[in-house]
């Protein structure tokens, strides 16, 4: 999501070198950032690790840290930003020489530096679990930023594959397998593409007790990344993957469970959807587990409703048919300058033709 | 013990001085160059973490002058024999080594050397010259790592609870700097 605001930091200063601090416990990262820009990790893993590491003296994480700061502060850097928002980075950016800063920062010496910034404000008052913002978080970076949104709308494609995801970072905000293989073998079955279902090394075990092996790939995020490029569409929780859908301009569909909070989180582009159960509890607290006795959010979201609203992207003349439904549609837009999201109100799910009779997209 | 012990030096084949504890080598004396090769190996993950080093232990002192010669870090060498400790300082005098005599009954915990560095230092043991120091270096290893329950007790922490990095610091620094600050966020 944060190289949307390295997309407009560029447009706005085309010249620009980039250096990125990323925290070490995401080497893989450095796979989607342009080969251009520079990575600098910061040691939060290593710290962690070296912490509970017997064998070394309890204050060691403190020297290594002393030591990878000078390193930092041998490099002076015109524009930091902190695009992070958290304890951690507002303490580092006060040990980054820059002429100018912008973000949450500590001030060196006591304090939180003020916030000026009436946008910066804004993210820190309305950015929090349970709080409800009218801005995406990456407008809201844009804004604090001070550089305008570069928006990638979808792009037109032949590719006749839609890329499924099923598991996110968070427990709450997934699917069940059983939904998504009823949804890839919906797909098969009554659309003309190939359903594949992506996922890292790690989650490869458990694709394979529900998927059959030819219908899945195991990817790293560069081979992910073009993956999406070359395909009609891509579904999945609220994860990485529908950011980069919405980089490379790949249609999205966002199943947004648990704690996922689409109005902040949204693929940030024109022309993604996203279907969100109307359960009272959503979204849920980020860092805790669901606290009801069954997951409700992903009971209130059977696989129907995702057949249903992909009838209506990729198949002519299927109305949706939803009555008191327990989950909202959404299609994403631009309206001066900032995301919105608009509810699909069964009204406004009628098809629209182009020019040679297809329907292209709901209105 | 340490009343009954003899102390000398030997030169080996290769003219290298090995000091013997009661005619024992205190390091490898047909190939101490080797010896001290294959300790900087065994140490080199620690060695690396970049952290003021002690070592426990001085022997023919071949694996200090490597560690001198290929880090740029602050060493300080602890032996248990003062007629070592003498001998290495005029070998070393070009060097800022820091030696150090802890005698065989004397706790890294008061002695006035050492308990600064308690919990900051990595200590080393260089085993082969041990001899039979060996338990004493082990238990001031400990020490010095600031991880023992003679640690947390002087401290005046639990020595009940986990050795929690965030729990030593927040009682150990009136003032936590921005280092500090960092790592209790990160740790916690």
């Amino acid at each position: 999501m944060h190289r949307q605001i390295r997309n407009g930091l560029k447009a706005k200063y085309p010249t620009a070198k980039f250096t990125w601090m990323v925290n070490d416990n995401l080497p893989s990262v450095v796979e989607l950032i342009d080969p251009n820009d520079e990575v600098q990790f910061f040691p939060r893993k290593s710290l962690q690790d070296i912490a509970l590491l017997k064998t070394v003296p309890i204050t060691a994480p403190e020297g290594i840290l002393r030591e990878w700061i000078s390193i930092l502060q041998d490099s002076t850097f015109d524009l930091a930003i902190n695009l992070s928002h958290d304890k951690v980075s507002g303490y580092l950016m006060s040990l980054v020489n820059a002429e100018k800063k912008t973000g949450l920062q500590w001030d060196g010496i006591s304090q939180w530096a003020p916030m000026e910034n009436s946008w910066l404000r804004y993210l820190n008052d309305h950015m929090q679990s349970g709080s409800i913002s009218q801005y995406h978080y990456c407008d809201l970076l844009l804004q604090i930023a001070e550089v305008p949104a570069v928006i990638q709308n979808i792009r037109e494609t032949k590719s006749d594959v839609i890329l499924l995801q099923p598991f996110t970072s968070d427990q709450k905000k997934n699917w069940s397998l059983e939904n998504w293989r009823l949804l890839q073998l919906w797909i098969e079955e009554n659309t003309s593409y190939e359903a594949i279902v992506v996922g890292a090394p790690f989650e490869e075990a458990q694709l394979k007790k529900v998927f059959p092996a030819a219908a899945i790939k195991i990817l790293g995020l560069a081979e992910l990344q073009n993956e999406v490029k070359n395909s009609k569409m891509v579904i999945s929780g609220d994860t990485a993957i529908i950011h980069l859908a919405a980089l490379v301009g790949t249609q999205s569909l966002t199943l947004s469970l648990g704690s996922s909070d689409f109005r902040k989180t949204s693929a940030f582009g024109p022309g993604h959807f996203v279907l969100s159960p109307n359960t009272k509890c959503k979204p849920c607290h980020h860092s805790k587990a669901c606290t009801q006795t069954s997951h409700l959010c992903e009971e209130d979201l059977p696989p129907e409703y995702a057949q249903n609203l992909l009838d209506h992207l990729l198949n002519d003349h299927h109305p949706l048919k939803w009555k008191k439904a327990p989950v909202s549609a959404f299609r994403t837009g631009f309206r001066n300058g900032f995301l919105y999201l608009e509810e699909l109100s069964e009204s406004k799910l009628t098809m629209e033709k182009d020019n040679e009779g297809r329907s292209s997209s709901l209105l | 013990m340490a009343t009954n012990r003899t102390f000398d030096l030997r030169a080996n084949p290769q003219g290298y001085l090995i000091p013997h504890e009661n005619g024992a080598a205190l390091s490898c004396a047909i190939d101490p160059e080797k010896q001290a090769r294959q300790w900087m190996d065994k140490n080199k993950h620690y060695i690396q973490l970049g952290l003021p080093v002690t070592v426990l232990g001085i022997g023919a002192g071949l694996h200090l002058q490597k560690l001198h010669q290929l880090t740029l870090l602050p060493i300080t060498a602890v032996d248990t024999r003062p007629g070592l400790i003498s001998w290495a300082r005029k070998i070393f005098k070009q060097t800022e080594i820091n030696f150090v005599l802890l005698e065989e009954k004397q706790s890294v915990l008061t002695h006035p050397l050492l308990t600064g560095e308690i919990g900051r230092t990595l200590p080393l043991i260089f085993e082969p010259a041990a001899g039979n120091s060996l338990e004493h270096f082990r238990t001031s290893a400990e020490n010095l790592r600031g991880r023992s329950d003679e640690v947390w007790t002087m401290k005046n922490l639990d020595p009940a609870k986990p050795r929690h990095w965030r729990e030593w610091a927040v009682t150990y620094h009136d003032v936590l700097h921005i280092e500090q600050k960092i790592l209790k966020e990160v740790l916690s």
